[in-house]
């Protein structure tokens, strides 16, 4: 269970998130919709960790944990996982490297030994296969010289074998052709489960019409403006954001 | 102007070594002692500062008998090799290959004095007046590719100085590799200067792959020309692990069409170190291709500086020069030069260049961080990941596997992060 109290932060001075409430139950999907520049990425980097965002003020909470002391790759070993909207080109590791220090170290927060690493070619392989990607994914370097779309899958595939328990996904469909979309989001259903929350930020109702959501919120200038059921993002696609953004104004 | 740091006793026990040509030796040391020591008003010794060895007084002629073996360098080393202790072959540790092609020593020299009749900078007149040894490589087969060639320095009581000279060719259509391994054990003080004439006939192709652990106090001037005939290729690799002072002159001309040549580099400098690259390619023939990377890692107060020379001559049409530096800072006290320097008298080239000095990315950082690696290790892959990228670029993959291993204990890297290809 995540619960959002309040949120604000603030990067150089300048305000970003201006009071952001959510609550997000085991097993349910919420989408975060809103225009760009309205903060969606920097809400999901403030749940991950990222040291350059300040919290002014509000509490974020992950199983009753208060995730605001904790360091990124403590929060990972809690099992929250973003899907970065811009995946980080690393040369020099190598993707296979990544995927099984990763896979390790969370193994090791479980107190679980490290995996054989036969064992982890198997499970990686059979990922890879379920979002038709070739071995030569495992010996390229972390997102180098990757595709916008490369980029994405790889991001899902850290997903599929990391199994989080909260999954934020940063506009993992952009960049995605049809056919990839396609494919991308059935991995995210397969991850659907009455345990894991999932957390689809995203511009565009498309992804939607793949994952359905159990809740839709609009999030406009740093703030939550509108929420609904998936209805709302059907609304949103036919009406734009205009209406919500002057709704916002008059209130 | 002091040349103190020699004495002329040092020069005259030096030249009285039976079989080398005197005659040579002393117009070297005149030519030397005419000339002043670069200082950092010299252009090509902007920021390396040489004035303290200026203060010292090397005493030691060669030094006494070593008990090394190749047991002390963390590699290993396969037949047919050549080693130098403290500036001298020793044949107990080398393999007998002096049959014919490869001449050493006393027989070398006619080849090596050959190559210097007018030695031209600071250290060459001083490398051909003090000269202890010396080979000469006539490849003329790829029989025993690769050769080692293998230089051990001992801990001496007094400052010691040695001085190598050696020269290879490389005939037309053979293919061949060379290992240097300069392995400085203790952290005494001493003086190097080896230089290395390399000649590459049409169609040869030379991989050199020269790798640099000096003493810690040690000053080490190495210097490697090579001259490229039409289709030749020459691959030089530098992996520097840094010294008091520890600076390569690595130049190629490609004098004939179509040749090629790689130079490759990879300065890891920490505490004091000062690692100077200076590097000079000359395009002097049509439809030459060179491709230079280097990279430091400067870590602690160390320093390293990178000059990257290319000329493309007027008669020099559709060749090809990519020049990368890059630098990754990990304190705030390290400190990296880059200076890309291009000349370039024909328009009909293609020239690319970049330099970098940059701290730890910390978007990878965070990236890493956020798939629940911590900051340490984090750190070291992008760290390691930054020297992996020369490191992949060595054909070996046994030799990159000992390498990494070197790199990793040297930047006190976590062993068990098992980062190369071959690994997997
Ligand atoms: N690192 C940063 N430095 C300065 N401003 C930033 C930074 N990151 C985001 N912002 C600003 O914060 C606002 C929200 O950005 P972001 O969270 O990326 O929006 P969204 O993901 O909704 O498009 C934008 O005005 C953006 O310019
Ligand atoms: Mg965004």
């Amino acid at each position: 269970m995540l619960t959002i109290k309040n949120l604000e932060a603030c990067i150089e001075d300048k305000a970003i998130l201006k009071g952001i409430n959510l609550n997000i139950k085991p097993g349910e999907v919420h989408a975060i919709m809103g225009p760009n520049g309205s903060g969606k990425s920097t809400l999901a980097n403030v749940l991950a960790g990222r040291e350059e965002y300040q919290i002014t003020a509000g509490t974020m909470h992950y199983q009753n944990v208060d995730l605001a002391p904790l360091t990124p790759d403590e929060r990972a070993h809690l099992g929250l996982f973003l899907s970065f909207q811009y995946p980080v080109e690393i040369p020099g590791v190598s993707n296979l490297y990544l995927l099984k220090s990763a896979l390790n170290a969370k193994r090791k927060h479980m107190g679980l030994e490290e995996i054989d690493a036969i064992d982890f070619l198997t499970v990686v392989r059979e990922k890879m296969k379920l979002l038709h990607m070739d071995d030569s994914y495992l010996y390229r370097d972390v997102n180098s010289g990757f595709s916008g779309g490369e980029k994405k899958r790889n991001e899902i595939l850290q997903l599929l074998l990391l199994e989080p328990s909260l999954c934020v996904l940063d506009e993992t469909d952009s960049g995605l052709d049809i056919d990839a979309l396609r494919i991308v989001a059935q991995g995210i259903n397969m991850m659907r489960n009455e345990k894991r929350s999932i957390l689809l930020i995203t511009h565009y109702q498309r992804l939607l019409d793949y994952i359905k959501p159990d809740v839709v919120h609009i999030l406009s200038d740093g703030k939550i403006v509108a929420e609904g059921d998936y209805q709302l993002a059907t609304v949103l696609e036919a009406e734009g954001y205009e209406p919500f953004l002057q709704k916002k104004a008059g209130s | 102007m002091s040349h103190d740091m020699i004495p002329q006793s040092l020069f005259e026990a030096c030249a009285a070594l039976p079989g080398w040509n005197k005659q040579l030796r002393l117009e070297a040391w005149k030519s030397w002692q005419s000339m002043a020591m670069p200082t950092i008003r010299d252009e090509a010794w902007k920021y390396t500062n040489i004035a303290r060895l200026e203060k010292m007084v090397f005493t030691e002629v060669t030094s006494t008998p070593s008990t090394l073996t190749l047991n002390d360098i963390p590699l290993t080393i396969p037949e047919n090799r050549f080693c130098f202790i403290n500036g001298v072959f020793n044949t107990a540790l080398s393999t007998d290959l002096t049959a014919g092609t490869y001449l050493l020593s006393k027989s070398a020299w006619p080849h090596i004095a050959n190559k210097h009749q007018t030695p031209h900078s600071y250290f060459e007149r001083l490398n051909a007046a003090m000269l202890n040894d010396g080979l000469y490589l006539d490849i003329k087969s790829s029989t025993h590719s690769p050769i080692y060639l293998v230089l051990l320095q001992d801990k001496t009581n007094g400052l010691s100085q040695h001085h190598l000279r050696h020269r290879i060719k490389v005939h037309a259509g053979v293919k061949s590799e060379i290992v240097i391994v300069d392995w400085g054990l203790a952290d005494s003080m001493n003086l190097t200067t080896y230089i290395m004439d390399i000649e590459l006939d049409e169609g040869a192709e030379l991989n050199c792959i020269h790798l640099k652990k000096a003493a810690t106090k040690g000053y080490h001037i190495r210097q490697t020309h090579s001259h490229l005939a039409k289709d030749s290729h020459f691959n030089h690799f530098n992996f520097d692990f840094g010294a008091k002072l520890s600076r390569n002159e690595i130049s190629a001309h490609l004098n004939g069409e179509h040749a090629t040549c790689q130079l490759n580099g990879l300065a890891l400098a920490r505490a004091q170190d000062h690692i100077d690259n200076q590097t000079q390619i000359g395009h002097l023939a049509p439809k030459t291709n060179s491709v230079e990377q280097y990279r430091g890692i400067i870590d602690d107060q160390a320093c390293h500086v990178f000059h990257g020379h290319v000329l493309i001559d007027a008669n020099a049409p559709d060749s090809i020069a990519n020049q990368q530096n890059k630098n990754m800072l990990l304190t705030s006290t390290g400190q990296a030069y880059a200076e890309p320097q291009l000349e370039i008298y024909n328009q009909n080239v293609q020239c690319i260049h970049g330099a970098t000095v940059g701290d730890i990315d910390e978007e990878a950082l965070f990236y890493l961080r956020s798939r629940g690696l911590s900051d340490e290790i984090a750190r070291q892959l992008l760290i390691f990941g930054f020297a992996r990228s020369i490191l992949e670029t060595l054909a070996d993959k046994n030799l990159q596997n000992e390498l990494a291993l070197w790199i990793k204990t040297h930047l006190a890297i976590d062993s068990e992060l098992i980062l190369t290809a071959v690994d997997f």
